[in-house]
């Protein structure tokens, strides 16, 4: 079966003097429904990796596939689409709109595929409902709390039915019991077949995943599902 | 991710940036101000001038065909007579629609009673004048009645605007005199203003037979007013001095009022550059201020930029979002600035009893500038948030 995501040999230095080696030579293959967690300490490389694996940052040297299609040859066009249309991202920060209330948030998640608006609306009514915020629809972010903002945040990323979920420190900003909720929500992704990668410190979050990537100074120094 | 499915992103795009305004209203008001300002200066100024143009084609008469036939003037700066017959021959040339005469009454004096130093006549002459003078030079009647075949052989006169206010008429109760060069003469009636022939309204009109018999005039006129067939105004006017005075039809002075009064309102609207030079400013700093607010909220919207791209947006959508938010302020205060700009020049027409236009073409061209100033000063933030790297604008805080 074709890996939703294959990294091979990637690499990434960041210009200085001396140059900041973020990656170096970085082999990775998530399949779907894979629950993986990047963990490491601040510097490791750990956010490097997730946004040169999410197409956010192109790799200095190596190749990366999504779906088996190489993205490191792609146009900014081309690339962008793949974001729209294969993958889904959540951050610390929640990253919603203020003036645009929760379903108008969840729908921005389609708004680059090319989905008339109706159907957007419909399709993040439906996401609302599946991270439970049915009854938050018409909320501004400044009206919900922590965890809800979250929540909306995860149904953004998913309205669009991506195969590969990264997810940035997505309890780094709630205490535990909103983040124990994220988490779950998270690993529920995955029996769907998304594939989900958190990068985390969050000792909770890694109980939770299934497969643990442990990086240092930009290097995989372990990871127990292994490049299979 | 075919390019067809991507199509709908267009529509996105105009509402995401009618949603940024909304957040901002009173940022969007406050930049767009500049440039609805600069275009309802310039459509104000527009719009007044033109009112005040067709106003005076109005006056005119849309075909300008009114020609003066003067004798040029003496020593003394009076008018010198035409023949007797000049009238009656230009009369005769084919293409002329109607003609009239005046007399002017050399060394006459106007006064309201003869208790007036003669001294003091305010300088209003006497002309003598046919019925006919106020179809040819489309005047009217500001109170009482004009000249008639009956009233031109006794005492009576008609004043003309100037005149009256000079002497104090504003009405013509029965019994009305003024004093002609020693004799009282009814006031009848009193003239609107002519602006074809500003030498009516400074003079007291009189018959041509009283004038001839109480004041002297010998029969002989000195101005003859004349309409041709709008299309043939010039080869009338070259026939005419030659018509009026065969004997010397070098003294004889052929104008046209029209064009000189058309030519002075042409140089009244040379303010009318200043001000849209102004307005031009005013909408160049306009833009200068969109741009400015849209590279802020640029930098203020990184993080939504980051977002954006993580969620699919292309450079080509960022760039366009932003070039739409300032297009759009653009033309919000464009479309302000017509509206008001028309405000302006409604009230300034209906003030002054004038029909209100407002031209289109001004109307066009301020929204086409404002468009214009709203996509120059877009471009630069937009090609900034574009480039900026989905990585590095999510880092942002």
């Amino acid at each position: 079966m074709t890996p939703v995501l294959e990294i091979s040999h990637a690499c990434k230095t960041y210009p200085g003097s001396p140059p900041v080696i973020a990656l170096a030579a970085v082999a990775l293959r998530i399949h779907s429904g894979e629950r993986a967690v990047v963990l490491g300490p601040s510097g490791s490389g750990k956010s490097t990796l997730l946004h040169v694996a999410g197409t956010l940052e192109r790799p200095s040297s190596g190749s990366v596939k999504i779906s088996g299609e190489e993205v490191s040859t792609l146009s900014d066009a081309e690339l962008s689409a793949v974001r729209a249309h294969r993958i889904g991202f959540v951050f610390q920060a929640f990253h919603l709109i203020d003036h645009m209330d929760a379903v108008q948030n969840v729908a921005l998640g389609l708004a680059y595929q090319g989905v008339p608006a109706r159907d957007r609306r419909a399709a993040a009514v439906e996401a609302l409902d599946r991270v439970g915020l049915g009854h938050r629809l018409r909320h501004r972010p400044p009206q919900l709390s922590g965890g809800e903002r979250q929540r909306v945040a995860i149904a953004r990323a998913v309205v669009g039915r991506p195969g590969l979920v990264f997810a940035d420190e997505p309890t780094g900003n709630l205490d535990s019991a909103a983040g124990a909720e994220i988490i779950a929500l998270l690993a529920e992704l995955a029996a769907d077949g998304t594939a989900v990668v958190v990068v985390t410190h969050d000792q909770a979050v890694a109980a939770a995943m299934d497969r643990h990537i442990v990086m240092r100074d930009g290097h995989v120094v372990s990871d127990d599902g292994g490049p299979s | 991710m075919s390019r067809t499915a991507r199509r709908g992103v267009g529509g996105t795009v105009v509402t995401g940036g009618l949603l940024g305004l909304r957040a901002r209203k009173l940022r969007a008001a406050l930049s767009a101000l500049g440039i609805a300002l600069g275009i309802a200066a310039a459509v104000a100024v527009l719009g007044v001038s033109a009112s005040s143009k067709a106003n005076l084609l109005s006056q005119l008469g849309t075909e300008g065909n009114l020609l003066t036939v003067t004798a040029g003037h003496d020593f003394d700066g009076s008018p010198s007579p035409l023949p007797v017959t000049a009238e009656s021959m230009i009369g005769h040339i084919p293409p002329v629609e109607s003609v009239t005469a005046v007399g002017y009454v050399s060394g006459a004096t106007v006064r309201r009673t003869a208790a007036v130093p003669a001294i003091e006549g305010g300088g209003i002459s006497v002309l003598a004048a046919q019925p006919g003078l106020l179809s040819t030079l489309g005047a009217s009647l500001a109170r009482g009645e004009f000249l008639s075949a009956a009233t031109a052989a006794y005492p009576a006169a008609v004043l003309g605007w100037v005149a009256a206010q000079t002497l104090g008429i504003d009405q013509v109760p029965p019994g009305t005199q003024v004093n002609l060069d020693g004799q009282y003469f009814t006031v009848i009636g009193i003239l609107r203003p002519v602006p074809l022939a500003p030498e009516i309204d400074e003079a007291a009109l009189v018959g041509f037979p009283v004038a001839n018999s109480l004041l002297g005039l010998g029969g002989h006129p000195t101005e003859v007013y004349l309409r041709a067939l709008p299309d043939q105004v010039q080869s009338v006017a070259s026939v005419l001095p030659f018509t009026a005075n065969p004997a010397q039809p070098e003294a004889v002075q052929v104008s046209r009022p029209s064009s000189i009064l058309a030519a002075r309102a042409a140089a009244r609207t040379a303010f009318t550059g200043l001000f849209l030079a102004l307005g031009a400013v005013a909408v160049l700093v306009g833009g200068v201020g969109i741009g400015n607010i849209m590279v802020i909220s640029v930098l203020e919207r990184r993080s939504e930029i980051g977002l954006r791209r993580a969620l699919g947006a292309a450079r080509r959508h960022v760039g366009l979002q932003f070039l739409t938010e300032s297009l759009l302020l653009a033309v919000l205060g464009g479309a302000a600035g017509v509206l008001l700009g028309s405000a302006v020049t409604a009230g300034y027409a209906l003030a002054s009893r004038q029909s209100v236009v407002v031209p289109v073409g001004a109307v066009a061209a301020g929204v086409g500038v404002a468009i214009g100033v709203g996509a120059l000063a877009g471009l630069y933030p937009a090609a900034r948030a574009a480039r900026l790297s989905p990585a590095e604008a999510l880092r942002a805080p």
